[in-house]
C-alpha cells in the first residue's frame, strides 16, 4: 500500500465505522454531542469540550421509526429516529437538531418521544439579511449556547469559542481544497475515497481530522493532475452517500470534480469572522449563507451557483441527487435542471433514499448519461 | 332593523360564499384598473396588505376550491408533466405552480387574476417558503416572507415576537415601496378590529359544535373557513361570522341542527379536508351518524389580539408552528369541548409537516381520553392518494368500536 493509500484508508476506517470512533471518543473520557442536519454551529460543541459527531441517519429499513413517520417521509429524519430507538445514539450526551424544512420540524419532535438523550432544537432565521433576523439568530444562539453547556458539562467562554472558530475555518479551508484537488486527483482520490475523506470530518475530533485533510492535500498537491478519461460531474442534491451508488459512480468512471450537496461543500461554505464577539459572529456567520435549496433564497441564487460550479470546475455534466421526499430540493430541481439545460450542461437526475434497496435504474440512468458526456 | 331587512336577509352560508367571490371579484376588478394585486398564504398576516388597500387572493383557498370542484387533477398533471415537479410535492403548490404558468383553471373552476407580488409566511410550513420562491421566479415578481420559526417550545417566547414584529414591518416598508401605498395607522386599528371580530366569531361559531346534538355539520366548516382564511380584516367578514352564530345559536335554540341525520356518533376531524372527495368523505359519516364535532379549522384561522406584540404571537402560534405537546393539548381541549366518542385523523400526503406528527398525536389523544382514534391515507387535493374503500373500512371500524364502547357503558 501507498503512502496515499495508507491515508485514505484512515479516512475510510473512520468514515465507515463511526460506533467504532464513538467508543475511542468516550474511551477517552469525551463527551460526545450528535449534531444533524442543516448548519447547526459545532463551534459550541468543540468550545465547550465536547466532541461534534455527525447524525444523518443510515442506509437501512426503518421499522420502529414508522410509527412516527408515514412512508412519504425523508430517510434521513426516518432513520435516525430508528438509529434513536435501536440505541446506537445512546452514548451521545445530546442530539442537535433544526427545523430548516418540514420533514426536520416533526422529526423534531418524534425524536423527543423516540431517542431518550437530550435534544437540543437549534432554531434559525430563514429570514437571515434584515436586522430582526440577525437578532433571531443570536438570541437563538445564545439559548443553544447553554444548552450545549449543560450537555457538554462545560461552561464556554469567548476565548475557547474563539479558538474554535479559528479551528473550525482552518478546517473548513482544508477540506474546500481537499474538494478541488480530489478534483483534479481523481486517479488517486476515487469517488468512495472522496466521500470517505469528507465524511470522516463528521466523526473524528475537528483537530484530527483537519491534521489528516491537511497531510492528505500536501500530498496530493505535489502529484501531477490524474483526470484523463475520467467522466468530469458535479454533485448536487442532499447527499451521496449510498454504497450502491458510490458503487456506480466508480464503476462509470465519473470523477466528482465539485460538489453542491448539503453534506458536503455546503456544508462547509460557511466563513466566520475572527474578529468581535464570537457568538455574534457565528450568528453572521449563518446569516451570510446563501444559494442554498433549504435556506430562503427568493432570487433563487441557488441555481445560478450551480450552474457557476459547473464552469468554474470545467465538468462535463451535473449528477442531480434528488433525495426522496426531500421538498427544499424537490421544489428546486426541475427549475436547477432547466437552468442547467439552458447552459448546454448535461444533467440527469438521480432518485437517492437511505431505505431504497436497489439502485438498478440508477445504475441505467448513470451508465447512459456516461456514454453521453463520452 | 325592519321586518322586510330581516325577510330578506340571506343565510349566513351563502353571505360567507359570497364574500368569498366578492374578493376573487374585487381582486379581478383591481387588476383590470391596472392596480397591483397580491397572492396571498392563508397565514399571512393579512392586516398588512389589507390596510394598505391591496387586493390579494389565496392560492390555498383557490386550491381547495378547485379541488372540491373536481378540477384539480389536470392541473397537477400540468405541474408534473410540463413543470417537471415530483408529484410527491404538496398538491396545493402544484396546483398553484401549474395555474402560474397557465392562467386559467380547466373548467373555470376559480379563475384569478395573475400577482404582482407574493406575501409568504411559512408558519404552517416550510413549504410554503419553497412554493413561493417558484411563484416569484416564475412570474418574475417581488416575493415578501414573513418566517415564524416552528417552536420547539410549549409557550411562544419573546425572541420569536420581536423577530415577526420586525418583519412586519419591514414586509409594510417593502409593500408600501412595491405599490407606492402608504400606511396609515387608524386604518390599521380598524382593520384589527374586524380581524378580532372576524376572529371571535369564527371561535365561536366553532364552539356551537359542544351542544349535544350539534347545530351544525362539522364538515360544513370546512365551508365556511374560506371566509376566515382570505377576509378576516374585513366589517362584512365580521357581520357574516356572527351572523353564523346567529343561526347556530337559533338552531340550538330550536332543537334544530344542519346535521341531516340522528346524531348517534361525534367526532373529531383531524386533518385537511379531502376536497376531491368531500362527499366521499362525509356520507359515510352521514349514513352512521356521525358528525364532526371537533376540528382544528377554529382556532387556526382566529387570531385574535390587543396589540402588536399579542399579533405576532399570534402568528406563531398557528397549529402547524406549535410543538407537539401544545398541538395535541389543542386537540383534546377541542375533543372535550366537542364531547367526541372518537377520531379520525388525515395522513395527508400533501402535508409532511402535519403527516410526520399525527400518528404520534393521535396516540395520545387516544390515550389520554380514551377514546378510539383510527387514521386514514388521503390528500388534500391530489385525487390519486385515496381510497374511497379504506376511508369506508376505517370510518366502519371507528364506529363498531365507538357502539360497543357505548354499549359497555
Amino acid at each position: 500500500m501507498s503512502a496515499l493509500e495508507t491515508q485514505l484508508a484512515a479516512f475510510a476506517e473512520a468514515a465507515n465505522n463511526p460506533s467504532a470512533v464513538l467508543d475511542e471518543h468516550i474511551a477517552a473520557g469525551k463527551r460526545v454531542i450528535g449534531v444533524g442536519p442543516y448548519y447547526i454551529p459545532e463551534e459550541l460543541v468543540h468550545a465547550a469540550g465536547a466532541v461534534p459527531f455527525g447524525v444523518w441517519g443510515r442506509v437501512g429499513t426503518a421499522k420502529e421509526a414508522k410509527k412516527y413517520f408515514p412512508p412519504f417521509y425523508c430517510s434521513i429524519c426516518q432513520m435516525t429516529l430508528e438509529m434513536g430507538m435501536e440505541g446506537t445514539l445512546s452514548k451521545l450526551s445530546a442530539l442537535m437538531t433544526t427545523g430548516l424544512c418540514d420533514t426536520l420540524r416533526a422529526a423534531s419532535q418524534n425524536f423527543k418521544v423516540g431517542i431518550q438523550i437530550p435534544q437540543i432544537y437549534v432554531s434559525q432565521p430563514q429570514n437571515r439579511t434584515c436586522a430582526s433576523g440577525r437578532q433571531y439568530a443570536v438570541t437563538s444562539y445564545i439559548e443553544t449556547k447553554r444548552k450545549v453547556e449543560e450537555a457538554a458539562g462545560q461552561v464556554i467562554t469567548d476565548e475557547a469559542l474563539s479558538a474554535s472558530i479559528k479551528l473550525f475555518n482552518e478546517w473548513r479551508h482544508a477540506i474546500r481544497e481537499f474538494v478541488k484537488l480530489a478534483g483534479t486527483h481523481a486517479g488517486e482520490v476515487s469517488v468512495a475515497n472522496r466521500l470517505a475523506v469528507i465524511n470522516a470530518g463528521y466523526y473524528l475530533e475537528k483537530e484530527k481530522h483537519l491534521a489528516m485533510v491537511k497531510e492528505l492535500n500536501a500530498a496530493l498537491a505535489a502529484l501531477p493532475e490524474s483526470t484523463d478519461g475520467k467522466k468530469k460531474v458535479v454533485l448536487s442534491g442532499i447527499y451521496e452517500d449510498i454504497p450502491a451508488i458510490t458503487e456506480i459512480l466508480e464503476s462509470n468512471g465519473y470523477a466528482v470534480v465539485a460538489d453542491d450537496l448539503a453534506k458536503e461543500s455546503r456544508a462547509f461554505a460557511m466563513e466566520v469572522s475572527e474578529s468581535g464577539d464570537p457568538l455574534e459572529a457565528l450568528a453572521d456567520g449563518y446569516c451570510s449563507l446563501s444559494g442554498d435549496s433549504v435556506l430562503y433564497d427568493p432570487k433563487k441564487l441557488h441555481v445560478s451557483k450551480v450552474v457557476d460550479l459547473v464552469k468554474e470546475s470545467g465538468a462535463a455534466g451535473v449528477i442531480l441527487l434528488l433525495a426522496k421526499f426531500c421538498d427544499p430540493e424537490e421544489f428546486e430541481a426541475p427549475v436547477l435542471v432547466k437552468a442547467l439545460k439552458a447552459e448546454g450542461v448535461p444533467v440527469v437526475t438521480v432518485e437517492v433514499d437511505q431505505q431504497t434497496e436497489s439502485y438498478e435504474q440508477a445504475r441505467t440512468q448513470l451508465e447512459t448519461f456516461a456514454e453521453l458526456l463520452g | 332593523m325592519t321586518t322586510e331587512q330581516t325577510a330578506e336577509k340571506l343565510p349566513a352560508g351563502k353571505v360567507l360564499a359570497h364574500i368569498v367571490d366578492d374578493v376573487y371579484r374585487e381582486a379581478a376588478e383591481a387588476k383590470e384598473r391596472g392596480e397591483m394585486i397580491g397572492w396571498c398564504a392563508s397565514n399571512f398576516p393579512q392586516e398588512i396588505p389589507t390596510t394598505l388597500g391591496l387586493h390579494t387572493v389565496y392560492p390555498e383557498s383557490q386550491a381547495a376550491a378547485i379541488s372540491a370542484k373536481g378540477g384539480s387533477l389536470p392541473l397537477l398533471e400540468h405541474a408534473e408533466g410540463e413543470l417537471g415537479f415530483s408529484n410527491d410535492l404538496c398538491a396545493y403548490a402544484r396546483i398553484s405552480m401549474a395555474y402560474a404558468d397557465t392562467g386559467k383553471c380547466p373548467n373555470g373552476e376559480m379563475d384569478m387574476p395573475l400577482p404582482d407580488f407574493v406575501l409568504c409566511c411559512n408558519n404552517i410550513c416550510t413549504c410554503m417558503m419553497s412554493w413561493y420562491e417558484n411563484l416569484g421566479r416564475k412570474l418574475n415578481i417581488p416575493v415578501i416572507m414573513i418566517d415564524v420559526p416552528y417552536c420547539d417550545s410549549y409557550d411562544v417566547d419573546q425572541k420569536r415576537i420581536d423577530y415577526v414584529k420586525g418583519q412586519f414591518i419591514d414586509a409594510i416598508h417593502q409593500l408600501e415601496e412595491i405599490t407606492g401605498k402608504k400606511w396609515d395607522d387608524k386604518k390599521f386599528e380598524e382593520v384589527c378590529a374586524y380581524s378580532n371580530r372576524t376572529g371571535e366569531a369564527w371561535l365561536e361559531a366553532t364552539t356551537y359544535m359542544g351542544y349535544k346534538p350539534s347545530p351544525l355539520n362539522g364538515f360544513e366548516l370546512f365551508n365556511h373557513m374560506a371566509v376566515a382564511t382570505m377576509a378576516r380584516g374585513h366589517e362584512g367578514a365580521a357581520e357574516a361570522m356572527e351572523q353564523l352564530c346567529e343561526e347556530y345559536r337559533q338552531n340550538v335554540a330550536e332543537g334544530k341542527s344542519n346535521f341531516r341525520a340522528e346524531e348517534q356518533h361525534r367526532i373529531m376531524f383531524e386533518g385537511i379536508a379531502c376536497w376531491p372527495y368531500l362527499r366521499a368523505t362525509s356520507k359515510p359519516l352521514k349514513d352512521s351518524g356521525t358528525n364532526v364535532t371537533a376540528c382544528v379549522y377554529g382556532p387556526s384561522f382566529a387570531f385574535t389580539y390587543r396589540n402588536l406584540d399579542e399579533l405576532a404571537e399570534a402568528y406563531c402560534g398557528v397549529p402547524n408552528a406549535i410543538n407537539l405537546e401544545r398541538a395535541t393539548e389543542l386537540r383534546k381541549q377541542l375533543c372535550v369541548d366537542g364531547k367526541v366518542d372518537g377520531g379520525i385523523v388525515h395522513i395527508n400526503r400533501s402535508c409532511k409537516m402535519w403527516s410526520g406528527i399525527a400518528p404520534e398525536m393521535g396516540r395520545r389523544i387516544s390515550a389520554d381520553l380514551n377514546i378510539p382514534i383510527v387514521t386514514f391515507d388521503g390528500d388534500q387535493s391530489d385525487p390519486r392518494n385515496f381510497s374511497e374503500e379504506q376511508y369506508k373500512t376505517r370510518i366502519e371500524g371507528l364506529v363498531e368500536i365507538m357502539d360497543s364502547k357505548k354499549e359497555g357503558k
